[in-house]
């Protein structure tokens, strides 16, 4: 008697009503409830009639009159893909068994019958429909949890004094990076970034656990370093006792990255506490950047004592945070760009609702996170940076590497620049970053100078800005212009390229920092 | 010349033509013009443009002339932004 749940269905078909009659008797003989279908139209109203999901198995004879069994295998495929068929064939017909496997067949038997090759057939051909099945509910759930998690991030976005923008990419059907927000005061507001280790239903649980218990021990008014401390500890003796320790293990082997940054609207700043993520970016309108503490440290689970890298920044109207979990620093070295111009373009496409082709080579969930403490129309007048580089005063033989990155990372956040434009903005930062580095760092290892591009995509408008610590010189660039044109004076003509290139150029530190503007 | 004239390979034309020219004897040769091919040069940067006029004054010098062979597009636009046009003959080519 077969398993499994109640007694197993069987369709046959078969243009003989003797070999009808025989299987009839055999097969119910073994316990099987029977249909019988004389053709396969008649095979095909039984099926409809019933239902997808009705029958366990199909056995079909190949040669019919009005329609052969592999035309009725592809409608079944067409109508009930999980439904296993099997293909009856007379001895030695070597095509129509390939054919029958190629187009889906679970197995096939010969005629005349054998009893047990047909008992055993059956059986195997029962437990893959109810496999095939049951793997078929569990995407179905899986899509559902999906598409939960797509609306819990995408949709139930709380106005709490900042506006957030999610971008989501799993790498399965769901994932363990979540972002929730929580008020702990009246202008108080905790943004949370999360990343479990994994990307599986047990990861986008452990991820859901979290921020629950986050929630609860915030209503307790439990600060968040002891929240964090208290999952640390959690985690960490499970993990420890799935390698072996004392007490009973929970199957739990995970660990989980948090990036925490509190807004406090009041004080006007942002404290951001980092396990073991990338440190956040802030902004300002004018594109002026800064990195946010330091990336890296342990994430929860891995170490007894948790060390949190935490800083604190300044915040006022207009300012803006990116943040992101390891799966896209993972993707922007592989694709060799920015974090940050991987991050607009990600967010970009999002807006435009579309899936960029390049998503497909990531390795880990990715979610990108962006906060604006600025209403919708402010923002499309700020700048958003898409670079914020330090280069060491040694790595002026590295430019030409430092271009590769910055024409391959622009090209992806903005692929509507045009050549000229694309050669103007390298070529000018190029000179810049030679000079900061030559001059104002004197190619020495320990300095360092920064740089920085970003977009304003309203305005069209690209801005480059290029810092070193020397002191600066005189920087008299109409006179460097006259007489290194006119008199062929070789000294200067970095400077004199990049006034010619921009659209414009100004200095701050008597000229120790240079920004360019480059309209497109 | 093979792609850009930059600042990482301009020290090494620099040295390798100083040597055809002055090594090589062209210097001491009848000849009227100086080619420069940049046809296959997508950029060249200040330290590339440096190199050009140390070039030019090397021919002016040598009461020649001085050709520029570009592609057109960004080095020729870099080559007249400088001015640098008006001291070399530039064809595109």
């Amino acid at each position: 008697m077969p398993s499994g749940r109640g007694t197993p269905r069987v369709l046959v078909v078969d243009d003989d009503p003797m070999c009808l009659l025989l299987l009839e008797i055999l097969l119910s003989k073994q316990g099987y409830q029977v249909v019988l279908a004389e053709n396969s139209d008649a095979a095909k109203r039984q099926l409809t009639l019933a239902g997808a999901g009705h029958f366990d198995c199909v056995v079909t004879d190949y040669r019919m009159p009005g329609g052969n069994g592999l035309e009725l295998l592809q409608w079944i495929r067409a109508h009930d893909s999980d439904l296993a068929t099997i293909m009856m064939t007379a001895e030695g017909e070597r095509q129509v068994v390939a054919d029958s496997l190629r187009g889906g067949a679970s197995d096939f038997l010969d005629k005349p019958l054998c009893q047990e090759t047909l008992r055993a057939g059956l059986a195997r051909a029962i437990e893959l429909t109810g496999r095939q099945r049951r793997v078929g509910q569990s995407e179905a759930a899986v899509l559902g949890l999906r598409q939960a998690q797509e609306r819990l991030l995408e949709e139930v976005d709380i106005n709490f004094g900042v506006r957030r923008e999610l971008c989501f990419h799993p790498k399965q059907e769901t994932g363990g990076d979540f972002f929730n927000q929580f008020r702990v005061g009246p202008n108080q507001f905790l943004h949370l970034l999360t990343d479990v280790s994994g990307h599986d239903l047990q990861a986008t649980y452990l991820s859901a656990y979290f921020q629950g218990v986050v929630r609860g021990l915030l209503q307790r008014a439990v600060p968040l370093p002891e929240i964090l401390e208290t999952f640390n500890r959690i985690l960490h003796e499970d993990l420890c006792q799935t390698e072996g320790g004392a007490g009973r293990p929970s199957g739990i082997s995970a660990s989980v990255a948090v990036c925490a940054i509190l807004v406090d609207l009041d004080a006007s700043v942002a404290t951001v506490w980092i396990n073991g993520t990338a440190a956040p970016t802030h902004w300002l309108p004018n594109g002026e950047a800064t990195t946010v503490g330091e990336a890296g440290g342990f994430p929860l689970g891995w170490f007894p004592e948790l060390e949190s890298r935490c800083a604190v920044q300044r915040i006022e109207s207009g300012s803006a945070f990116c943040v992101w979990t390891d799966g896209l620093a993972d993707l922007a070295s592989h694709l060799k760009v920015s974090e940050l111009s991987l991050a607009w373009a990600l967010q970009r496409a999002r807006r435009e609702g579309v899936k960029p082709g390049y998503v497909s080579q990531a390795m880990d969930d990715i979610l990108v996170a962006d906060l604006h403490l600025s209403d919708a129309s402010a923002e499309e007048n700020a700048y958003r940076p898409l670079f914020l580089e330090a280069y060491a005063g040694n790595q002026a033989g590295a430019v030409d590497v430092a271009q590769a990155y910055w024409r391959r990372s622009l090209e992806l956040a903005l692929p509507e620049l045009s050549d000229a434009i694309l050669h103007d903005v390298l070529l000018a930062s190029r000179e810049a970053l030679l000079n900061a580095l030559i001059h104002g760092c004197r190619t020495e290892r320990q300095r360092s100078a920064t740089f920085a591009i970003s977009a304003c995509r309203k305005m069209r408008t690209l801005r480059v800005c290029v810092s070193d610590p020397g002191p600066g010189h005189s920087f008299d660039i109409e006179g460097f212009k006259h007489r290194g044109i006119e008199g062929l004076v070789t000294a200067h003509r970095g400077l004199i390229l990049m006034k010619c290139l921009a659209g414009s150029l100004s200095t701050r530190k008597n000229g120790a920092s240079v920004t360019m503007e480059f309209a497109w | 010349m093979p792609g850009d004239l930059i600042s990482t390979n301009a020290e090494a034309y620099r040295t390798e033509v100083a040597r055809r020219m002055e090594g090589g004897g062209v210097a001491g040769q009848d000849w009227k013009t100086f080619v420069v091919d940049l046809k296959a040069a997508q950029m060249v940067d200040s330290v590339g443009l440096n190199l050009i006029v140390t070039w030019i004054k090397w021919v002016r010098d040598r009461g020649g002339k001085m050709r520029v062979v570009c592609s057109g597009g960004n080095v020729l636009r870099t080559f007249k932004f400088t001015r640098l046009d008006k001291h070399v003959e530039l064809v595109e080519g």
